[in-house]
């Protein structure tokens, strides 16, 4: 696990992203950042089918699956962020969410996910005449989300489902300046002239006094309405950080370690899906998580404020999708699932909030159920905040999806 | 996958050509960020520094002369005795023709060290001049039977037998001189006649014999250098039955040993060769003060189990007295003073030699400030690890020790480019002639008069 962490790590730090809240937990990949969710405007965790596959949001939705699902995602966004005439135009490429389930029949389902739930990358520098300077984050709190849901012995449309989520991942940022020779003689110029200082700092995440925190959902379905209700657990994460000033990469001061603690406040969801004419799906998804304490910033000094101020973390998303045909001999038109959505959020960042809208489409490979699902977003994200920039954002998502019948037996 | 991964390439390239970061735009990030886009340095002068204590090391144990220089005489109030060891183990035949030899005698050759002699840096008014040297020989000897017995004595590890030096108890001892004679060739040697008291001693031997000596000339007006025990001109040691040579032995190893004439034993007076250092103590609560005068508050802010280190010593430069007068050069170049600093690392403190920051432009006009024997009446050494450490940590009544050492004599005055670099003309310019001169300095002035340290202040403290 260790390695596939390490791997991710690696693989995430390859990018840069979004920069608001960076220097809180960074952007959240929310539902578990999957494509096909992400096409219909991160709505659609109350609609249930054969292979729906996991939700992070929505444990319960699982029990209604009848084919083991292998889920792989992928997200390219790129950010223009911008503020005062100046713009910070930046790409990222994670990998938000990797799951896999397996139903069990009358035993329910289970199923487990690798999710990268804050993602905090960024990577700018400059270089002029007099100056240069250099600030790096990378990090992600990743969630290991084993989850089981099972259908009730009379009442089969409805399901509980509950998940537990194991924090894991790591946080870093350096910021390599050089120096500022303004109050300094020119005789004495020579002293710094050059001379590049890093302030680094690096830690793991965890949480406090605690394996995991947890989620529990009660899903119904009807024949043509389904809804669910979902509550996680608040919790307290504890990121270990290590401050470090280094002169060199062998020339550096003792470091000092200290522990912030950010309490993450419980969060409610809820959803609900109708479908029409057989094929049509309209959805509507809520979630809400009220913020009562400020985050502490993982870096200090010169005039940065101590705290990223919250607010109440709210998301509102309406989507559409039309469920393509199952028969392999149809028109591979008729076979796409068409999806579209849209999305207002509140951002954990007081005075942050991000309008954004999103078309997809699940396209099937072959006919033994695999699926590429691909989505295209765009929005922004407005700040009244002072600290941070409004972003433009515009992003491609792709989510490869196997289906199998793992322990079916035919009928 | 392929189409995919040319999708992902013509979109990043689609919001490349829409946007772009422009040049201001990380730094005006950082600011709104409330991060300055670089660290404000701040110069602090602090005069009047008094050493709180000095303590002068002065090493007189004796060093292994193998694969190096082999030292025989006095410079700077500090002569150098050579030890050797040999171990005899010869064949009965040779024994028998030395031992029936009407006359026997035994010589020691020594070849110059013409790496530095001939060396185009080497100042040639320095070359050892033709002349006599009274020296004292004096041995012992252990004789042994067999093979076994004699390989006892290899098994002595080097520095067991260098600090069985510091005892030295000869069994014979004999009064000599050496005649010394100079030529540039490569080979060129000097012979020193053994006493026959010696060879008389070596004569006893039946089987084999392990023979240990020195050689001494406390006297010698000056320091002659030769090649060590191990190099391709090792010396030699020869033994003669009748004019005719019968066997030649190099000693197994050899070790010099300084043996310090001055008459003043707590004087701040250090030699070079690597050996001697001073050891400065300087106030740190004076140093604290000027800091924290300058930020008008306390150099740390308690942050988890240590603290955030709100400014750091970007170079710290200590500039004291000195008077090359006191001193005395073998060569007449300047030589490099090298300083280090103990600092705090896992409960303990240890030395860390301190990295040099070239001012260009003091060098160009004046010369290095780290230099002795140039021009100029100060000395400038950068001490900036040993400060750093002494400003980050803060503790109360820690003062800042440093150590400075006299180091190799200096050859590029007023080059700025540090390292050995070829010239123009295809020759190459180097920074060190890199032989020690065994001079001597004397840090009198430099430790009674006060000193002052100058340091460049890097903060990442916001505005008040």
């Amino acid at each position: 696990m260790k390695k596939l962490v390490a791997f991710l790590c690696a693989f995430v730090g390859l990018s840069f992203g979004s920069s608001i809240g960076i220097d809180a937990l960074g952007e959240e990949q929310v539902m578990g950042g999957t494509a096909s969710a992400a096409g219909r405007g991160f709505a659609g965790n109350a609609k249930t089918g054969d292979s729906e596959g996991l939700s992070v949001v929505n444990p319960a939705r699982l029990a209604f699956d009848k084919n083991v699902v292998f889920n792989l995602n992928f997200a390219l966004e790129m950010d223009a962020a911008s503020k005062n005439r100046h713009h910070l135009l930046s790409n990222s490429l994670n990998m938000p969410s990797f799951n896999i389930s397996f139903p069990m029949g009358d035993f329910g389902a289970m199923g487990v996910s690798l999710w990268q739930h804050y993602v905090s990358n960024f990577s700018e520098s400059f270089d002029d005449s007099t100056n240069s300077a250099k600030i790096e984050y990378s990090g992600s709190v990743y969630e290991l989300v084993p989850t089981y849901a099972v259908r009730l012995p009379y009442l089969r449309s409805i399901s509980l489902g509950a998940s537990a989520h194991v924090v894991l991942g790591s946080t870093s940022r350096s910021l390599t300046l050089g120096p500022n020779n303004e109050n300094v003689a020119d005789d004495d110029a020579w002293g710094t002239r050059k001379t590049l200082i890093t302030e680094f700092v690096d830690g793991a995440w965890d949480i406090k006094n605690h394996p995991a925190y947890y989620s529990a959902a009660l899903q119904y379905r009807g024949r043509q309405a389904s809804f669910f209700f979902s509550f996680t657990t608040g919790y307290t994460l504890k990121n270990e950080l290590s401050y470090d000033f280094r002169f060199s990469e062998t020339d550096t001061l003792a470091p000092s370690a200290y522990t912030r603690e950010i309490k993450v406040p419980p969060m409610l969801a809820t959803g609900f899906n109708m479908r029409l004419l057989k094929r049509h799906n309209i959805m509507l998804d809520l979630q809400w998580r009220a913020w009562d304490e400020d985050i502490e910033n993982i870096g200090g000094s010169w005039t940065m404020p101590e705290v990223t101020e919250t607010q109440s973390d709210f998301l509102a998303s309406v989507g559409y999708q039309c469920d393509g045909s199952p028969l392999f001999y149809d028109d591979y038109w008729k076979r796409i699932n068409y999806r579209a959505g849209a999305w207002y959020k509140n951002w954990y960042v007081k005075d942050v909030f991000e309008i954004g809208g999103s078309v997809g489409a699940g396209f099937p490979m072959g006919r033994k159920g695999t699926t590429v699902d691909l989505a295209l977003q765009a929005g922004k994200r407005f700040s009244d905040a002072k600290t941070e920039w409004e972003e433009t954002f515009f992003a491609i998502r792709i989510g490869l999806t196997g289906i199998g019948t793992w322990g079916q037996s035919r009928r | 996958m392929k189409k995919l991964g040319l999708l992902f390439a013509v979109a990043m390239l689609f919001t490349s050509c829409l946007f772009d970061t422009d040049d201001a735009g990380v730094s005006s990030w950082l600011s709104s960020h409330g991060m300055p886009d670089s660290y404000k340095v701040q110069v602090l002068d602090i005069g009047g520094i008094k050493p709180v204590s000095v303590e002068v090391g002065v090493k007189t144990d004796a060093k292994l002369a193998d694969s190096t220089i082999f030292l025989l005489g006095q410079t700077s109030n500090v002569s150098y005795d050579m030890f050797m060891e040999f171990l005899f183990s010869e064949s009965k035949k040779n024994l028998t023709k030395l031992n029936n030899a009407d006359s026997a005698s035994s010589l020691m050759t020594f070849c110059w060290f013409q790496k530095l002699y001939k060396n185009k840096n080497f100042p040639k008014d320095s070359v050892p001049e033709s002349t006599s040297v009274d020296v004292n020989v004096s041995w012992k000897i252990e004789y042994v039977g067999n093979e076994d017995a004699l390989k006892k004595f290899t098994k002595i590890k080097d520095s067991l037998w260098t600090d069985s030096l510091k005892n030295w108890d000869a069994e014979g001892s004999v009064d000599t001189v050496l005649e010394i004679t100079y030529n540039d060739k490569d080979t060129s040697l000097v012979k020193l006649n053994l006493p026959s008291a010696l060879m008389d001693d070596v004569k006893k031997m039946t089987y084999g014999a392990r023979l240990q000596m020195k050689i001494s000339a406390p006297k010698a007006e000056r320091l002659y250098r030769f090649y060590g025990v191990g190099t391709k001109l090792t010396p030699y040691m020869f033994l003669f039955a009748n004019d005719s040579s019968v066997h030649s032995f190099s000693p197994y190893r050899a070790a010099n040993m300084p043996v310090n004439q001055e008459e003043c034993s707590d004087c701040p007076v250090i030699h070079g060769g690597g050996s001697d250092s001073i050891v400065i103590e300087l106030p740190g609560e004076k140093i604290l003060e000027a800091v924290q005068e300058a930020y008008k508050d306390s150099p740390l802010e308690n942050k988890g189990d240590g603290y955030d280190v709100r400014q750091t010593v970007s170079l710290a430069q200590l500039t004291m007295a000195r008077n090359d007068a006191d001193g005395e050069s073998e060569f007449g170049l300047p030589i490099q003073v090298v300083v280090g600093s103990f600092v705090d690392s896992a409960d303990t403190q240890v030395r860390r030699m301190e990295s040099y920051r070239l001012n260009k432009s003091l060098i160009a006009s004046d010369g290095h400030p780290n230099l002795i024997f140039h021009n100029g009446d100060s000395l400038s050494l950068q001490i900036t690890q040993g400060v750093r450490d002494l400003v980050n940590k803060a503790e109360e009544g820690r003062n800042l020790r440093i150590v400075v050492k006299m180091g190799y004599p200096f050859l590029q005055e007023n080059d700025t480019l540090y390292s050995d670099y070829v010239k123009a003309d295809g020759d190459t310019s180097r920074v060190f002639l890199n032989y020690f001169d065994h001079g001597r300095y004397d840090f009198s002035k430099a430790v009674e008069n006060s000193m002052s340290l100058k340091l460049w202040m890097s903060s990442k403290r916001g505005d008040k």
